[in-house]
């Protein structure tokens, strides 16, 4: 299936949960409610929160349908939500801690711990921008079609910030004392 | 070390730490969890089919649709059939506009149907090798007086044991529409209005199964007829429509219909749909659909068409006309716990709740803010705290929702207090056709008890209000 040929289904797909049809709304769902919890989780650090979230963008997403101007960015319109609610959310959470915003979550248990903290670090130290992107493509491995159409971004766009916001990634283990040696052999 | 394997241990390790282990995607499990978002997304269901395009989106809306799936195909040959340009009847000893005409004067019948549905490969295979091969079979009994009550039964193509697999009720004197899923111990069952009732009539499950709605379309058509001949016992004249000029260029089409001489009544319909295209998976799809064994002006009872027992250990959604308060009223009670008193307004609650929670000295907010100082981890706090964000946004969206469906809403959180038994703290407009009367209010007072009251009472209960 060309990628034409989907965003075409999609819009038809998109016309007919505007009338009402659960099927197409339900085919809508299957198909992007990964993307949304991982977008969430991009925001919120934490999974069962970023499945809330989704879940709560879907039923936003029912009663707005209507307000979708364009069909065919109804990718990048459901992330709008997602995005939104778990900002709210973690300002929420926010106003009950006194962290600054980019404070990572650090606990600290054994080596193997400490090395995917470093990560968890690195990736939350990243843009916004960013972080999605990474988040995206490695949560549950999306297509770099998936990400473009969520992000509203053209796939050159998706390519080339995904090998920026990595090389980041990579730079600020390495400063941290993590490279793939280590990695390896660590594993 | 190159750029290459660089990647290689990143990509490694990024999918170790943020890589999702179990993806949770159950539309099943959203659609039972948000029945009031299921409501309002299908309460805009107008013309379903004909906003579907294309016989792909025709076959997946058959193959998925629990309530639908019985008889779209008879909706979609009688929507491609109405298309049709009109011609001239052969001349035979029956004209079908008669047999029309005989079948409005009938009050209740029964029949049987059968739906097939398989899948041919359009190259590189046998073109007559089926496959996803699918039948239901089912017995009706319709009555213009009670409404209609359907069992479905999936035979086992393998010969065995066939599966009594579901129910479906069309009840407009009880003004409900239910279906029973035996395979997966569920119901679903819609409080209908009159304007629901008069949709199903016209453009849903039962009427084009409805031999009347078949007959209209087929006079519209160009006919012919197949002769006399005989079919169980009885004698018979066939009418056929097939002409592919006068369809949907992306259908082929056969209808049949055989008529008995003597009572001028139906006795048979058969119908093949084939897609003239592929799919993009390379099949062309095929229904057939046949029904039969008609037994005319039956005498039915009011009960038999009583609502259904439905079994102990069968889990369902109701979905009722009235939308359900209970969210609101949870969130009402959080944010009184947490702040003594009801929010101003109803807008980005959610939003500020936390923060308000935050300076108030309620015992209930002096309590969350020293459970969320003792969690350590930031997914532990969001989670204490969405205890309270969820029944407040479960309020934002109830109110959305009203607005949405202009249900007349309104909020006066400025002035009542929880100690208000006798104020209206919320109202909004109950559905026209309901059980209840038109016009009439559901109040959710300042004590969060609830009433549905007239105009009238809602008049005395807002002008009583502080100004």
């Amino acid at each position: 299936m060309t990628e034409k040929d989907e965003g075409f289904n999609e819009v038809q797909l998109v016309e007919a949960a505007r009338n009402g049809c659960i099927d197409s709304f339900g085919a809508l769902y299957e198909k992007y409610h990964g993307p949304m919890v991982a977008l969430a989780y991009s925001i919120l650090a934490g999974r069962d929160r970023a499945e809330d979230v989704a879940q709560e963008t879907f039923a936003i997403a029912c009663r707005d349908l209507p307000t979708l101007k364009s069909k065919d960015k109804f990718a990048a319109w459901l992330a709008g939500i997602c995005r939104n609610l778990s900002k709210q959310m973690l300002r929420a959470a926010r106003s009950e801690r006194n962290l600054t915003p980019d404070e990572p979550v650090v606990r600290t248990q054994d080596r193997t711990d400490e090395r995917s903290e470093a990560i968890r670090r690195a990736v939350w130290n990243l843009r916004e921008a960013e972080r999605d992107l990474i988040v995206l493509r490695y949560f549950d491995g999306f297509s770099q079609a998936q990400i473009s159409s969520v992000l509203g971004i053209s796939a050159q766009t998706v390519n080339g910030r995904l090998g920026r916001a990595k090389r980041k990634v990579a730079e600020y283990l390495k400063r941290n004392g993590l490279t793939g040696a280590h990695y390896e052999s660590a594993r | 070390m190159n750029r290459q394997d660089n990647d290689k241990w990143l990509d490694e390790a990024l999918t170790d730490v943020i890589g999702s282990q179990e993806p949770r995607t159950d539309f099943a499990k959203w659609k039972n969890d948000h029945p009031d978002a299921v409501e309002m997304l299908t309460s805009r269901a107008g013309r379903q089919i004909s906003a579907a395009p294309g016989p792909l989106s025709i076959r997946s809306i058959i193959m998925k649709s629990p309530i639908t799936k019985l008889a779209t195909a008879a909706v979609v040959i009688i929507a491609c059939l109405i298309g049709l340009s009109l011609w001239r009847g052969t001349e035979s000893g029956i004209a079908l506009a008669d047999v029309l005409a005989r079948i409005e004067q009938v009050k209740a019948y029964r029949h049987k149907m059968s739906i097939q549905n398989w899948s041919t490969k359009v190259t590189g295979e046998d073109p007559n090798k089926r496959y996803n091969f699918r039948e239901t079979r089912s017995t009706s009994l319709t009555s213009q007086e009670y409404g209609t009550k359907n069992k479905v039964i999936n035979p086992d193509p393998n010969g065995g044991e066939s599966t009594f697999s579901k129910e479906v009720y069309f009840l407009p004197q009880k003004k409900t529409f239910i279906v029973i899923m035996h395979k997966e111990k569920k119901y679903w069952r819609k409080e209908l209005d009159d304007a629901d009732i008069e949709e199903i009539r016209k453009q849903s499950v039962f009427s084009n199964t409805d031999p009347r709605t078949f007959l209209k379309g087929i006079l519209k058509t160009k006919y012919e007829s197949m002769g006399k001949s005989t079919m169980d016992g009885v004698e018979v004249e066939g009418f056929r429509t097939t002409d592919p000029n006068t369809t949907d260029p992306n259908l082929w089409f056969d209808i049949k219909i055989w008529v008995d001489v003597k009572t001028r009544l139906p006795v048979r319909f058969e119908s093949s749909l084939t897609s003239v295209e592929a799919d993009q998976m390379g099949d062309r799809w095929t229904m057939h659909i046949v029904m039969h064994d008609y037994q005319w002006d039956v005498p039915v009872d009011a009960a038999e068409f009583e609502p259904p027992v439905i079994p102990d250990d069968y889990t369902g959604t109701v979905v009722k006309r009235h939308f359900n308060e209970e969210p609101a009223i949870q969130g009402l009670k959080v944010w009184v716990e947490l702040l003594g008193k009801y929010p101003e307004n109803i807008t980005d609650v959610g939003d500020t709740v936390l923060r308000l929670a935050e300076k108030s000295e309620t015992p209930a907010a002096m309590r969350l803010k020293e459970e969320v100082k003792g969690l350590r981890t930031e997914e532990e706090k969001i989670n204490k705290l969405a205890d309270f964000l969820v029944p407040i946004r479960g309020l934002e969206r109830f109110y959305g929702m009203l607005q949405w469906d202009k249900k007349d809403p309104a909020y006066y959180g400025k002035t009542v207090t929880p100690k208000d038994a006798d104020k209206v703290l919320m109202r909004w407009k109950v559905s026209d056709n309901e059980y209840h009367a038109d016009n009439e209010y559901r109040v959710i007072y300042g004590d969060l008890h609830v009433e549905t009251v007239t105009p009238e009472k809602l008049a005395e209960l807002e002008a009583a209000l502080p100004k």
